[in-house]
């Protein structure tokens, strides 16, 4: 998987991610929170519109996002699941924990 | 690189990816196509092992696919030869599993071989992907549940991860992926080397709150059965040809 970050109209973080987000991912992952809080905002949006195919190792990273933003005082919200990973983060009961932006 | 079929005869063939002219590597494939005598079509994968090769190897018409090195005794429990009614087997290297979708080609390749349409077919690759995880991170490369979501716990598992992988005892431990079906179900195997675990206690485990442990309840709700075997060494579940996702 790899990612991009932008910040969008309304002065948050967007983050785009693109591809499988899986196992194979953590050092990414460190590497694109690190980025986030470098960025200084408060606001973060995970795009996940160009995420195929989403794992369970890859929700304990998102729920790391959660409590990584929890402690800092961010907020993080979720963008545009799709097919499988749409369903996964369902099976996860996800939208318990993150907004989902449609 | 074009496959190099190394031999092939009525009901019987053998190719090796990449194509090799290195003799060790020639003698391994021949050698272990003979102890895979009970699959006809086999693809023996060698050295370098990357997206194109993983990818060239599993558009042919193979029964087994078995990354090299490769020897008896060397694939958890025998299992090649145990599933007698597997229709399709693939063993490779716990690094091989972790760096390379094998489980999306796996998934892929036995809904082309299925011919009809599965109507679950994107729950079963996240059951696939799930099951050799597990294999993988805990069983071949014993790494504990990441029970925690502090980002310094992450480090250190990052770094548990990565020595893991660069040793070769641990590292070099095959996942193996065995699929069979009916007209009425699909069934999947997904066999490890590592140590198993009490899968009893698994079962019965407070729900999890940390960042690792949600595969097996993920498993279970797409899946119409799972079950364990060798001592939690190898996990099989069931998905129905005929119904609907589970939930």
């Amino acid at each position: 998987m790899n990612y991009t970050a932008t910040p969008d109209s309304a002065g948050r973080m967007e983050v785009a991610l693109k591809g499988r987000f899986t196992f194979s991912d953590y050092s990414m992952f460190r590497n694109m929170l690190a980025t986030m809080e470098e960025s200084g905002k408060k606001a973060h949006i995970l795009s996940l519109e160009g995420v195929e195919f989403i794992d369970s190792a890859a929700l304990g990273m998102l729920l790391i996002a959660h409590d990584e933003a929890k402690r800092l005082g961010w907020t993080v919200a979720l963008r545009r699941p799709q097919g499988q990973v749409k369903r996964t983060l369902e099976i996860a009961s996800m939208h318990s924990l993150f907004p989902i932006e449609a | 690189m074009p496959a190099r079929a190394l031999s092939a005869e009525p009901g019987r063939s053998l190719w090796l990816v990449p194509t090799s002219e290195d003799r060790q590597t020639l003698d391994d494939a021949s050698t272990c196509a003979r102890l895979l005598n009970r699959m006809g079509r086999v693809v023996m994968l060698g050295k370098p092992m990357n997206d194109a090769a993983l990818a060239e190897a599993f558009a042919l018409p193979f029964d087994a696919l078995v990354e090299l090195p490769w020897a008896p005794g060397h694939l958890a429990g025998g299992r090649l030869d145990a599933g007698a009614d597997a229709k399709l087997v693939v063993s490779v290297t716990s690094r091989t599993a972790h760096e390379l979708p094998v489980s999306a080609l796996f998934t892929r390749c036995i809904l082309s071989r299925m011919g009809a349409p599965l109507p679950n077919a994107a729950d079963l690759e996240t059951a696939v992907h799930e099951a050799v995880i597990n294999a993988v991170i805990h069983g071949n490369l014993g790494l504990d549940s990441l029970n925690s979501t502090d980002v310094h716990k992450l480090e250190v598992f990052i770094k548990s991860l990565a020595q893991r992988l660069e040793d070769s005892s641990l590292s070099m431990r095959r996942v193996t992926l065995a699929a069979g079906w009916t007209d009425d179900d699909v069934w999947i195997q997904v066999a490890d080397e590592g140590s198993g675990f009490d899968v009893t206690a698994a079962r019965t485990a407070p729900e999890a709150d940390g960042a690792s442990g949600r595969g097996v309840k993920i498993i279970e709700t797409v899946a119409h059965k799972l079950e364990y075997g060798d001592g939690g060494r190898c996990a099989c579940f069931w998905m129905s040809r005929r119904q609907g996702p589970s939930s």
